[in-house]
């Protein structure tokens, strides 16, 4: 039997023992988690906001002996030091800079890139878009990458592919028609974020509704070049495609389908789909027909982990989305 | 041109880094120009700066031209 995923993610968090920063630092479930993750010992939380109007067991606790940081961006003593540097990567006066880096979430994203933070959690009172986009601004990509986008990870009762029963998708939540640049760098973002968070070796299967040519279409050209890219753009990697999904999955059918060898087929263990529909609705289906538990969707791509929360997110998603930020922060 | 078409040129120019002189009303805006969303923040940053209307970071993604940026700052001053 294989660890559960969160209790895994835990055990790693607990060994880094990251600081993650909330810019949404006043929001009551936010604070709840927080103190969860320090009382935990699985992260050091630094909560962004107006101290005085942080509940009073948070501010009782961020005096006591937790590793809980509360932090008002306005009276920081960072801030400027945070318009100076993003005033003179952007090139841009310091009235803009403050107006820009002052907002909470830039801030957050600004310890981050200040390393002053292992990454950030956000998106309880924000939309995805503003996460990212702050995000982008702020910290970047990694190299080589040139768009956010995210992945789940699912486990299936019973399916025992993958990776040990687990199985990533992406990109069910981001761009939702990637070109194949852009599939491509779907492809190498999840491969990094498979190595990184859940120590996989990546086998990654770019997914079309043909295999090898089996089928002539535009959308099998998509994924065909995509499949070129990604191999380019990352040659230690396994990549391969256009392969369908029971290829991907099932060594049988990848015995009879697939024309020449491959490292992947019938044994992949991150599924890229072409497009938002296709891995949404993936996703989905599997989680409610196959009753497979679905960790995310976790945003990727930016040069240190950022992680994006529902705007109906409870205290334990809040812990989970942490966990896995904490898990790929390191500092 | 007005002094509010002039100011809200130079700053997409800035950001897009184009010249401002080659600036038109209906030159679309990450088409045209190639400005990403992110630039947006930044574009909204600058017209509250320069010009003092506050525009929020979900509205500012709305216009698709030029001059459906200035349009929108008139509307708010």
């Amino acid at each position: 039997m294989h660890m559960d995923l969160m209790e895994y993610l835990a055990q790693k968090a607990k060994k880094s023992l990251s600081s993650i920063v909330f810019p949404e630092g006043e929001d009551p479930i936010i604070q709840e988690a927080a103190v969860k993750l320090a009382e935990r010992g699985q992260a050091r939380p630094i909560l962004l906001g107006n101290g005085e109007l942080m509940g009073e067991e948070t501010k009782a606790k961020n005096n006591g002996r937790l590793p809980l940081k509360i932090i008002d961006p306005g009276a920081s003593p960072a801030l400027e030091r945070y318009i100076d540097q993003y005033c003179r990567d952007r090139d841009m006066p310091q009235s803009v800079g403050k107006r820009i880096v002052s907002q909470p979430l830039c801030f957050g994203a600004m310890m981050v890139k200040s390393r002053d933070a292992g990454g950030m959690v956000a998106g309880i009172a924000h939309p995805t878009e503003d996460v990212i986009l702050a995000s982008e601004l702020m910290i970047g990509f990694q190299p080589g990458i040139g768009l956010a986008s995210s992945f789940f990870v699912m486990e299936a009762p019973g399916f025992t592919g993958g990776e040990d029963g687990r199985i990533i998708f992406a990109d069910p939540a981001v761009n939702p028609d990637p070109d194949p640049e852009q599939l491509a760098d779907i492809a190498v973002s999840t491969a990094h974020s498979a190595r990184d968070l859940l120590g996989w070796e990546p086998r990654v299967a770019m997914l079309s509704f043909s295999t090898r040519g089996s089928a002539s279409h535009a959308l099998v050209d998509k994924v065909v070049k995509a499949t070129q890219l990604a191999r380019q753009k990352a040659p230690d990697l396994m990549i391969d495609g256009e392969m369908q999904a029971d290829t991907a999955l099932m060594e049988s059918v990848a015995l009879k389908k697939m024309n020449s060898e491959s490292q992947v087929a019938g044994r992949a263990n991150i599924l890229i789909f072409p497009d938002l529909n296709s891995a949404n609705i993936g996703a989905k289906l599997v989680q409610h027909l196959a009753n497979a538990a679905s960790y995310g969707p976790v945003i990727q791509g930016f040069a240190r982990p950022v992680s994006d929360l529902s705007r109906g997110a409870t205290v334990e998603d809040v812990v989970g989305a942490s966990l896995m930020v904490a898990a790929r922060a390191g500092i | 041109m007005d002094n509010t078409t002039q100011v809200v040129h130079e700053i997409i120019a800035k950001i897009a880094k184009k010249d401002p002189a080659h600036m038109g009303p209906d030159l679309k805006l990450a088409e045209d120009l190639g400005m990403k969303s992110v630039s947006r923040i930044e574009l909204a940053a600058l017209l509250e700066d320069k010009l003092g209307v506050e525009i929020d970071n979900f509205e500012i993604r709305k216009p698709k031209t030029i001059g459906e940026v200035v349009e929108m700052v008139n509307d708010k001053l």
